[in-house]
């Protein structure tokens, strides 16, 4: 598991992306192949922390990035890509989340409904990440998507309050809430197993 | 995690972001990628079609501006001012029929010839 933001991570470098989006504008299905893979993974997990349902999840970004795409002549190159597209599937995550109840009970995590005995560190490790999910459900969704664009894709205040559509002093805000929040709430289960 | 802080600390949570990243990453990316590129090729986004309609486009929104721009251009163009010659005719004759008469470009028109007539 890498410890820093996804951008530098994958290595994102949001000056060639006007470039592919011209290349794929004009027919070069490389280039659309390089876009759509890129950001792959950043669209699913915001959709899937904003629905917590990973099917859901994975058809609310799949229909973002294809709306991104069908419009894709309206982006404009003097801006960077990353945050337009990461807005229309914000939108379209959201959408679908008001369409549909919101469940009450969290996925069990894929891990954790293996079978078999596991080590020990790998118990903990499991234990803190369904705790980690408990947690980031109870998240109010902008303070959520706030904290995943910022903690997780890396992206900066300003950029995220485009991609939420709020003032950057709001994104602030939510990421300095939710981190407390998060914080306090792995804090109480830790004294509890340890108490 | 960082220590709790009552500051708000403006880089990133790189331990915070790299178990959330753990738990919101699942498998499927590969089938992922495959079915928006499926879904972009039936959209036909990046085909020549799209590719041309975008053109078309352009070129319709360009003749919309050079056709508002000629009805502009032509209708805040001055009526063209009365010749020297129509005035003088007009001064020496008392007759605005008779200055048209004579300085007109074109053939006499046999209803000014009358007017013009008449007006003497």
């Amino acid at each position: 598991m890498s410890a820093v933001p996804d951008r530098e991570a994958a290595g994102s470098r949001d000056d060639d992306e006007p470039a592919l989006v011209a290349r794929a504008l004009a027919g070069d299905r490389t280039a659309l192949g390089v876009l759509v893979t890129r950001f792959a993974a950043p669209v699913r997990r915001l959709a899937y922390a904003i629905l917590r349902d990973a099917d859901e999840a994975d058809d609310a970004a799949q229909d973002g990035v294809l709306q991104a795409l069908v419009k894709l002549d309206r982006y404009d190159p003097a801006r960077p890509f990353g945050p337009w597209l990461m807005r229309i599937v914000a939108n379209a995550a959201i959408d679908r989340r008001r369409r549909r109840q919101v469940r009450d009970t969290s996925e069990l995590d894929e891990g954790l409904a293996g079978g078999g005995p596991l080590p020990d560190v790998e118990v903990d490790r499991l234990a803190l990440r369904r705790r980690l999910a408990m947690a980031l459900d109870k998240l109010p969704p902008r303070y959520r998507m706030a904290l995943v664009l910022f903690d997780v894709e890396g992206y900066s205040q300003a950029e995220i309050a485009e991609i939420l559509g709020v003032a950057p002093g709001t994104v602030r805000s939510a990421v300095f809430h939710a981190r407390r929040r998060m914080r306090r709430w792995l804090e109480d289960w830790k004294e509890e197993g340890s108490g | 995690m960082n220590p709790e802080s009552k500051a708000f600390s403006a880089e990133p949570d790189r331990v915070l972001g790299a178990e959330l990243r753990a738990l919101l990453d699942r498998p499927g990316e590969a089938e992922f990628v495959a079915v928006v590129m499926a879904g972009a090729a039936a959209a036909g986004v990046g085909s020549t079609r799209a590719v041309l309609g975008r053109w078309a486009r352009v070129a319709i929104a360009g003749l919309v501006v050079v056709a508002v721009g000629s009805a502009l251009v032509s209708r805040s163009t001055p009526e063209p001012a009365p010749t020297l010659d129509a005035e003088w005719v007009a001064a020496a004759t008392g007759s605005a029929a008779a200055a048209a008469l004579l300085t007109s470009q074109n053939a006499p028109d046999a209803t000014l010839l009358y007017a013009s007539v008449e007006s003497n």
